[in-house]
């Protein structure tokens, strides 16, 4: 039945069906209205943010604080070890090394030092800081030994004695690597308070006895002379290369193989050095250096896996009326990230990274099977870039039907990423980094199902998924380095797929957005 | 939570008020700025800066009216000047554009709903659909609109008078109104029986 309306009523009809119409605003308009009235209350959210981190940053700080220890000793290690050689009399291979923490380390040698007022009244201050306590225990050691050969017989005080009396250090690395710090290290007479675990001493002179008695003096001498011996040598030596000192004992050490298991009970014969082999050996030394690499020490491999959250984009190229987003029911699903590659520092705190991977992505759609297909169009470009309806039939129906269906729009991709890693904070076990990646995509397989041109239907034509691809990573996350080097990374990714995963025939673009969290291994190459 | 409380949380600055006020009023108010938008997103960021005006000047409303009319002129004020950003509402369409609009002669039944009349009024050219919305729905004079466009108010006579004459046509087409017989227009069967 219908109804005459007097025209003067025109603007009331409008009226009141305009004001009947209502739209529901989506969640983030309020979130942007809140943070925007409510400028302070963001802070608690960064705020905690930057907690939590330094948190971490303190947590892995404080669990890595022999760091400095460890690294000092190396020096230690290598000045002492110079300094025996230098005179000709022991050195000592350093099969295994046991890291004794510092309080540890204070425990033990607090009870052998006990009647020692300086190093208790040291240990005792926990805030002592390591060069002081290295230069003490240094003091320390050398009364140590002169009290052990005067309250004790002579042949019991053994090479071994005086190379932990001198080696009351640690290292895992006797190469001494030079640097500004291992200069600063060597003249400040750092003496890292770290134990040597069972050093097997070579005995470069004649017998046992000889070598003791010579020892003592040798060593009183020794610890006498270091300061002066090494500064000469520091000043002298060239540190940007290895240490020849270091390969020689090396070649020492090969020779004195031939001492058998017990090196402290060598022969004369066997044991002796004349000027002839040591000139040979410093020759060999200098001719026979290992020819260092330059990546060694810098490249470094990675293993990752990023399981995310794939979400997608759609955008209608011909018209911006309608939102496409809302014409059709789809879910995000999960995806799926694993690589490898290398890592290889290109500017302090900049590491630059490539490799391959390997990416699964899903979506769903929520669609209708029905029992015969249906004949529909999609909208394509053609090559003049007129647009034309192509024909179709297809099962799916979007919005309604008979059977409810889930339809998963899926791609597998090997992708070469290229990017960097850049450090914003931390230390060397402990970091906070981001990093970015582009990363070139070739799909390997997938299923694309595409939307009909009035939106009632879903096409499935995975030929016109594109072949190629290019992507964008973006990353952030904190990885950890433990005390045998692997470093294992995690934190949130950000994959964002630049072109459309179609055809440019089709009118409406679709771009995946992966939101993942990854997790990483990875360990410099020696 | 009443209207009361609300207005008395807002004030405070308290959240809870505000998110309140916002809820209620919100779906409304959107559906106010998408007549007057390009599209949804545009609509969504009129409707956001409105409200943040809203929180921003609610101590100057006076209880003189409802709140939902104040709050409302707010949100329309901030429509009218995001599309003064982009727009000269001086500028005419030309009127062959709602000639060109067939009409169907038959009756055929359709449901009239809210949204189809919004659609409608948003496929009139910009300068158009901001004068009607001004003075047909939202009840603003034209000297008003002449003032709040920049535009004289002859021009929002104008301007009105051929929105309605092209919506009328539009209305039509999509069968929700009965071609214009004599002195009156007549709504098809099933929006009557509403």
């Amino acid at each position: 039945m219908d109804r005459n309306l007097d025209i003067d009523n025109f603007e009331l009809l409008l009226r009141e069906r305009s004001d009947e119409f209502k739209m529901y605003p989506t969640k983030r308009i309020w979130h942007s209205i809140y943070n925007n009235i409510h400028p302070g209350r963001k802070w608690p959210s960064i705020a905690m943010s930057i907690t939590l981190i330094a948190i971490l940053l303190l947590f892995g700080y404080l669990n890595t604080n022999n760091k400095i220890l460890k690294q000092e000793a190396v020096y230690s290690v290598d000045f002492a070890r110079n300094t025996l050689i230098n005179n000709n009399f022991l050195f000592f291979t350093p099969p295994s090394f046991e890291f004794v923490s510092f309080d540890k380390f204070q425990q033990k040698h607090l009870q052998t030092f006990a009647d020692n007022s300086t190093l208790n009244a040291l240990a005792k201050n926990s805030e002592s800081n390591a060069e002081e306590t290295s230069k003490l225990f240094f003091a320390q050691n050398i009364r140590s030994i002169k009290n052990s050969a005067q309250k004790t017989n002579l042949n019991t005080i053994t090479a071994k004695t005086i190379a932990e009396a001198n080696f009351n250090l640690i290292g895992n690395e006797p190469v001494l690597k030079y640097s500004s710090a291992i200069q600063a290290g060597i003249k400040n007479e750092l003496l890292i308070s770290v134990k040597v675990k069972l050093p097997v001493l070579y005995n470069l002179r004649n017998t046992n006895t000889l070598v003791e008695n010579d020892a003592i003096v040798s060593a009183e001498k020794t610890i006498a002379q270091i300061i002066t011996e090494n500064n000469q040598l520091v000043n002298s030596a060239d540190f940007n290369n290895a240490n020849p000192i270091s390969q020689k004992a090396e070649v020492i050490e090969n020779k004195n193989t031939l001492s058998g298991n017990n090196p402290l009970t060598t022969t004369k014969e066997e044991s002796s050095i004349t000027n002839e082999e040591k000139e040979w050996i410093e020759n060999y030394a200098l001719y026979n250096r290992a020819a260092p690499k330059k990546w060694a020490g810098k490249l470094a491999w990675q293993m990752y896996i990023t399981p995310s959250v794939v979400y997608r984009d759609l955008k209608n190229t011909i018209s911006t009326e309608a939102d496409i987003n809302k014409s059709v029911i789809q879910h995000p699903s999960f995806g799926l990230e694993i690589g490898g590659g290398i890592l290889y520092p290109i500017f302090k705190g900049v590491k630059f990274k490539t490799g391959l991977q390997l990416n699964f992505t899903r979506y769903n759609t929520e669609a209708y099977g029905n029992s015969h297909p249906v004949a529909t169009t999609i909208m394509l470009h053609s090559a003049t870039g007129q647009l034309f309806p192509a024909y179709r039939s297809t099962p799916y129906s979007n919005g309604d039907g008979i059977t409810p269906i889930k339809l998963h729009n899926e791609t597998f991709q090997i992708s070469i990423p290229i990017g960097v890693d850049v450090k914003i904070a931390g230390n060397e076990n402990l970091q906070w980094n981001i990093g970015a990646t582009i990363q070139p995509s070739y799909i390997i397989a997938g299923k694309s199902y595409l939307i009909s041109s009035d939106k009632r239907n879903y096409i499935k034509e995975s030929s016109m998924l594109n072949r190629f691809n290019l992507d964008a990573g973006f990353e952030t996350f904190i990885s950890y380095k433990t005390n045998n080097g692997f470093i294992f990374q995690a934190g949130p990714q950000f994959r964002k797929q630049l072109f459309t995963t179609n055809s440019k025939q089709y009118i409406i673009e679709e771009r995946l957005n992966n939101y993942g969290f990854k997790f990483g291994i990875s360990k410099l190459i020696k | 939570m009443t209207e009361e409380i609300m207005l008395k949380g807002c004030l405070e600055n308290n959240a809870a008020s505000q998110e309140a006020l916002y809820t209620r009023l919100s779906p409304k108010m959107l559906g106010v700025c998408y007549r007057f938008a390009k599209n949804r997103e545009d609509a969504e960021d009129m409707l956001q800066e409105g409200f943040i005006k809203v929180f921003a000047q609610i101590h100057q409303y006076r209880n003189e009216g409802a709140l939902e009319g104040w709050i409302r002129r707010i949100v329309v004020h901030t429509c009218i000047n995001i599309l003064k950003k982009n727009k000269k509402f001086s500028d005419s369409v030309d009127i062959s554009y709602a000639n060109g609009v067939g009409i169907r002669e038959e009756n055929i039944p359709s449901i009239m709903q809210a949204k189809q009349v919004v659609e409608c009024i948003r496929l009139l050219p910009v300068g158009y659909r901001t004068v009607l919305n001004l003075y047909a729905i939202e009840g603003y004079s034209h000297k008003e609109i002449g003032s709040m466009l920049d535009i004289e108010e002859s021009t929002s006579r104008s301007q009105y008078t051929r929105a309605k004459v092209m919506l009328e046509e539009i209305l039509v087409k999509k069968n929700i109104l009965l071609r214009p017989r004599n002195k009156g227009i007549a709504l098809t069967g099933a929006v009557a029986n509403n």
